[in-house]
């Protein structure tokens, strides 16, 4: 187990590397100034220049440049954005929690939609449901994911106006700050009446969600039913049968199980989906997240921001791949005998 | 068994998203606040230092008072921070009495400790006045004073008393006044300046505003927000809606479709393609404005080839304005011959209409040894502005024309405030763009945008300085018969038709949609929006 | 009579023609291979089937609706765009865009990534390790946000981003040709090809590949609709194809601003690009069920 984990780490920390070798590499392949595309600062006096140049180490070698810029990376330095002249790492942690948030209900909506759904589709193998469910997956999954979203504005907003289409809440309800999770911050502002608040950021999540859900939702759906047919059609599901067991006591004790299990090293994949999805969908329902600011970073020639948010968004991906690989041997022992034997 | 709990499960989702999409609730602190769905990020928030309307529109009207307004009926000047002025027999000397009680903004980044003074006047003028102003380098230009070069037309400002400034002109002039009613002569706290230079802070001045407008900047944040609130202590009293929020929405179909749902009381630029939309909408209004803006298509007259007027003129010709006016406008445009409209005074009835003609186009750029296959840029932003609704596509016309006569455009797109950094290095081909103006007169259709003044500071686009046409101008304003003046524009005009910086495409109507429910929006001619008066029901 | 057709019955076909008759026997599968044919007689005759060119502008007939419509007009099947321009037309070129270019790039992108792939499953060692921890890092980040930091490198415009998707599908390939062949390597049969004396090269060439030919063609597919998904995301977000492109995501986003007035140029190039993309995925699920039931 314990070379298992120093295995995990180490691959972890190779991939980290690399990807800042990447992010640091970038500073000098946007075009432009790379003291300029390394600190974001615009409006340098000479000796500013020449003091940053140096503070960068610019003039030596690669190598050298590069353990400056990890320093400045580990003391939380990317630099100033272009337009707003802020810091990158600052206007990231304001962002952050936007999509995460809005990735995590997505997640929810994904689980509480797919497993039933491929479960069913599973149990009633080549049925008319599994055919059903399995038809209207495919069809979803080949969506395209910006041309739902406006569908979903058509249908739910402009004609039947029942959904606002764009941000988190009416930008009347001047909600303070806090964790930047909208949800927990309405609950720490001192507002008084907070229903008809909580209400519109719910108004709010409802398309996004759903927009940012298809896709994942049919991955999950399919992953699902192809893991309870592998189950279902193993010895020890027979072996319960012929105990006498019911189908439903079957399906709760083994099958949901041993069908979820495979799904935990896939979430690393659904979450890849789930980001990159996200990055359309903020656009599309102006949700003020990660892929709105880089894609408005990009348009503005922000340089110094899309370097920060590459080397942050990779790196978090691949800290939930880590660790979504970790949680499934932690909790299948199948795995973990593997490992250990 | 089985059907059942997944049947529980869809339902409760099921149950649950509906729930949450039932119609919105009312809730009355929505009444108190009103949001403006505008097109861009505000590149400060002081009117000073830029000529973008997107900044104006955000800090003008909204932050700050100017000594002397408008009246909104007439022409008349109307008294603000100046409650009376006096103007001396030569016309070189005026004095402002200055009105006493007037209290600046308290915001969580400065708290003023006395009422508004002679001092805060002369901190604002000689701020972009003198070089040797510290808060003068925090700005990189002053686009408006400085292509009128008001720096050189005040000669001082003194002050008399605690609330009584005297302004020394270097030489009569009749506009003065009017230039002090300009959505660029907000007025400034010194307090705050001072506190910023103890700071060594002076950038701050222009992105965290203390005015003494009705409202004060709560909070901004890019691309996504403006929150303003209602100044208490407003000296013309406080305002009927407490918050007003700028929700900062660059496309125009979304701003559309926020106003159709009912995200936005008040949109910039509906675009015109969906005006018809708009129109037949229940619970939406529409207020116009004049065409008084020209879009033009303007040339970098400082790189060869477009340094040479015969290749403009050419250009010129090749392009089929008919379309754009269909295509583009929607029939919401007059096309344009000159800069300026002709409503005005000024006009010139007697130039040649600019003709679309590809033949002609391409013999005579031939002779000008243009060959078929030459390549050139044209730059254009992402967004809509009162003269353009879209110059993106206004773009794939002109390239689609060009092609006729063997040019090969090749269009860049940026947004709006990266495309106007650009454009001070002059190292475009083309670009269109246009003009709002934002003073009466046939003046500030020419000086801001193509007096040498202008470019040197970079606000003329087409970097083309012609002393004859600035004196042409200069006669104009110095002059006081009416009919000379009419002269010297008409002679203007035909000057620019005959050099050809600039293709001037269109005058627009310009449009403002808001919900039925929202009230006394300023929107006018000249001058930014203003919702110091609006009101929400 | 003897007839030499007596022992027909004895033939057997061989591995790919069983797979292929098993992909024949399901009609989804079928018909979503004829379609997709039909898509690439689309791109590849685009000039012959189209009336118009593209980007030619008819100033007189301005937004007409489809035909079919009463305000339709026949000579523009699908109507026209705010520069009358005809969507028909258009949809055509944008099949060459969006659907042309997806099938070249996946392939030019599975030539270099198999070989890369084959490369790194024989070597073994540091190599190979360091090697597959690269491979991770690219596989981690997500394949849309590396294009889009490729193009803000490179610059907005189809080639580029046609070269940032080409370089996003490359660690696909690499990944699943690696794998299939570890777990070729590890089968007996290939123990006896080296017993035969067969060398690393042989063995690559004469018995594994004849074996993960099919998994490779099936990642083709995923792959020419990832590249289809990403051509399209870049256009729709205003960094691949230019505006006035007949690419179809650039097609869409430029009918956003006229949904109201005129809600066919919304709806055509979205139909076309989901039938497209449906049916590349479901000849790829076809293609899978084939190999399944073929091995079983």
């Amino acid at each position: 187990m314990l070379v298992y984990l120093i295995k995990r780490v180490n691959l972890l920390v190779t991939t980290l590397f690399l990807l800042s070798l990447m992010s640091f590499s970038l500073g000098h392949l946007f075009p432009g100034d790379s003291v300029i595309n390394f600190t974001g600062q615009q409006s340098l006096t000479y000796e500013e220049y020449a003091q940053l140049r140096q503070d960068l180490a610019l003039d030596e070698s690669y190598f050298m440049q590069y353990v400056v810029y990890l320093e400045r990376v580990f003391a939380g330095d990317f630099g100033l954005s272009f337009s707003s002249q802020s810091e990158v790492l600052r206007d990231f942690m304001r962002v952050f929690p936007a999509s995460a948030e809005l990735s995590f209900y997505a997640l929810l909506v994904t689980c509480l939609i797919g497993i039933p759904l491929g479960l069913w589709a599973g149990i009633k193998r080549n049925t008319l449901v599994d055919k059903v469910i399995f038809s209207i997956s495919a069809i979803a999954n080949s969506i395209p994911i910006f041309w739902l979203g406006l569908l979903f504005i058509l249908l739910f907003s402009l004609n039947l106006a029942w959904l606002p289409i764009s941000g988190r809440l009416n930008l009347l309800y001047d909600i303070p700050y806090e964790t930047g999770i909208l949800l927990v911050d309405i609950a720490l502002s001192d507002f008084d009446n907070k229903w008809p608040i909580y209400h519109d950021a719910l108004r709010h999540l409802i398309l996004p969600t759903l927009t940012l859900a298809t896709l994942p939702t049919t991955l999950l759906i399919g992953m699902m039913r192809s893991n309870v047919i592998s189950v279902m059609n193993s010895q020890y599901i027979k072996a319960a049968r012929t105990k006498g067991l019911s189908l439903y006591q079957i399906i709760r004790r083994h099958v949901l199980r041993n069908a979820l299990l495979p799904i935990i090293p896939q979430f690393g994949l659904l979450f890849n989906t789930l980001m990159t999805s996200t990055m359309i969908t903020e656009i599309i329902f102006s949700w003020p997240g990660i892929g709105h600011w880089l894609l408005e970073a990009i348009y503005q020639r922000d340089y110094p921001v899309i370097q920060a948010s590459l080397l942050l968004v990779s790196s978090f991906m691949i800290f939930i791949n880590v660790l979504s690989d970790v949680c499934h041997t932690m909790v299948n022992p199948l795995v973990r005998k593997e490992i250990n034997g | 068994m089985m059907n059942n709990l997944t049947k529980v499960w869809l339902s409760t989702g099921i149950i649950i998203w509906l729930c949450a999409a039932c119609e919105q609730i009312k809730d009355k602190r929505l009444k108190n606040g009103l949001i403006y769905c505008s097109e861009g990020n505000p590149e400060s928030f002081n009117p000073q230092t830029t000529t973008s309307r997107i900044t104006l529109d955000a800090s003008a009207h909204q932050l700050y008072d100017r000594l002397i307004e408008k009246s909104d009926s007439s022409d008349q000047l109307v008294a603000s921070l100046a409650e009376s002025w006096d103007i001396s027999d030569d016309g070189k000397t005026i004095d402002m009495y200055l009105r006493k009680g007037v209290k600046f903004h308290k915001t969580r980044y400065f708290i003023p400790s006395r009422e508004f003074n002679a001092e805060d006047v002369i901190f604002t003028f000689n701020r972009w006045r003198l070089n040797t102003h510290p808060f003068y380098a925090s700005a990189d230009s002053y686009p408006h004073m400085q292509s009128y070069q008001l720096e050189l037309l005040i000669d001082d400002i003194q002050q008399v008393s605690s609330h009584h400034v005297r302004f020394k002109l270097s030489s009569e002039n009749h506009d003065f006044l009017t230039q002090l009613t300009t959505d660029y002569m907000v007025i400034l706290s010194a307090e705050y300046g001072a506190k910023l230079a103890l700071q060594e802070a002076q950038s701050q001045l222009d992105n965290y505003p203390i005015g003494t407008g009705p409202f004060y900047l709560e909070d901004f944040v890019k691309d996504e927000y403006i929150r303003y609130k209602a100044h208490e202590n407003y000296w013309q009293g406080k305002t009927k809606i407490d918050q007003l929020v700028f929700d900062i929405t660059p496309q125009s179909s979304n701003r559309l479709a926020k106003l159709i749902t009912g995200e936005c009381d008040v949109v910039a630029h509906p675009v015109a393609s969906e005006m018809e939309v708009l129109q037949d909408r229940p619970g939406i209004s529409l207020q116009s404005k004049n065409a008084d803006n020209i879009a033009f298509w303007a040339f970098n007259t400082l790189k060869p080839p477009f340094n040479r007027s015969e290749i403009r003129r050419a250009l010129a010709k090749a392009i089929d304005r008919q379309t754009i006016y269909k295509t583009i406008y929607y029939g919401m445009a007059f096309p344009a011959n000159s800069l300026l409209p002709p409503s005005s005074w000024a006009y010139n009835n007697n130039l040649p209409t600019i003709t679309y003609n590809p033949e002609q186009a391409k013999k005579e750029l031939q002779a000008a040894g243009i060959e078929p296959g030459f390549k050139m840029q044209i730059w254009s932003a992402q967004i809509e502005r009162e003269y353009n609704p879209n110059s993106l596509k206004m773009a794939e016309l002109i390239k689609a024309n060009l092609a006729k006569v063997g040019i090969v455009v090749e269009i860049v797109e940026f947004e709006w405030s990266t495309l106007r950094k650009k454009l001070l290095d002059y190292s475009y081909d083309s670009v269109l763009l246009g003009w709002t103006p934002d003073m009466q007169g046939p003046d500030n259709y020419f000086i801001p945008t193509l007096s040498c003044p202008a470019a040197v500071i970079g606000n003329n686009r087409a970097a083309w300085c012609n002393p004859y046409f600035d004196n042409l101008l200069h006669n104009a304003a110095a002059s006081t018969d009416l009919k000379q003046q009419k002269d010297h524009y008409m002679q203007a005009q035909s000057l620019l038709l005959q050099e050809m910086p600039v293709v001037p495409i269109a005058h627009s109507l310009s449009f403002l949609a808001k919900q039925h429910n929202v009230v006394k929006v300023k929107f006018q001619p000249f001058s930014a929006i203003s919702f110091k008066h609006a009101e929400k029901f | 009579m003897a007839s030499p057709d007596i022992y027909n019955e004895a033939t057997h076909p061989g591995p790919y023609m069983l797979a292929w008759n098993k992909f024949k026997s399901d009609h989804v599968s079928w018909i979503s291979f004829c379609i997709v044919l039909f898509f690439v007689a689309m791109a590849l005759f685009a000039p012959l089937i189209t009336p118009y060119h593209p980007l030619a502008q008819h100033p007189q007939d301005v937004l007409l609706p489809p035909s079919w419509s009463s305000a339709g007009d026949v000579r523009f099947i699908l109507g026209t765009d705010d520069l009358g321009r005809d969507v028909f037309s258009r949809l055509v070129y944008g099949c060459q865009i969006t659907f042309g270019l997806s099938l070249l790039t996946a392939l030019a992108a599975m030539l270099v990534g198999t070989a890369l792939g084959a490369l790194a499953g024989m070597s073994k060692g540091i190599r190979a390790s360091v090697f597959n921890h690269l491979l991770d890092t690219i596989l981690s980040i997500p394949s849309l946000l590396l294009a889009i930091v490729i193009v803000a490198i490179l610059g907005p415009g189809l080639p580029n981003t046609i070269w940032a998707i080409f370089l996003v599908l490359i660690p696909l390939f690499v990944h699943r040709t690696r794998q299939a062949i570890q777990t070729e390597l590890k089968k007996e049969y290939v123990t006896a090809a080296r017993l035969d004396g067969a060398n690393n090269w042989q063995i690559l060439f004469r018995s594994i590949f004849p074996n993960i030919v099919e998994s490779i063609i099936l990642q083709y597919t995923l792959a020419v609709s990832a590249a289809m998904l990403d051509i399209a995301a870049l256009g729709f977000l205003g960094l691949g194809a230019q505006q006035g492109s007949p690419e179809w995501g650039a097609m869409l986003v430029a009918s956003i601003d006229l949904i109201y007035r005129a809600s066919w140029l919304t709806t055509l190039p979205g139909i076309t690009m989901f039938l497209c993309l449906l049916s590349v995925n479901a000849v790829g699920h076809g293609l899978r069920n084939a190999l399944k039931q073929r091995s079983e």
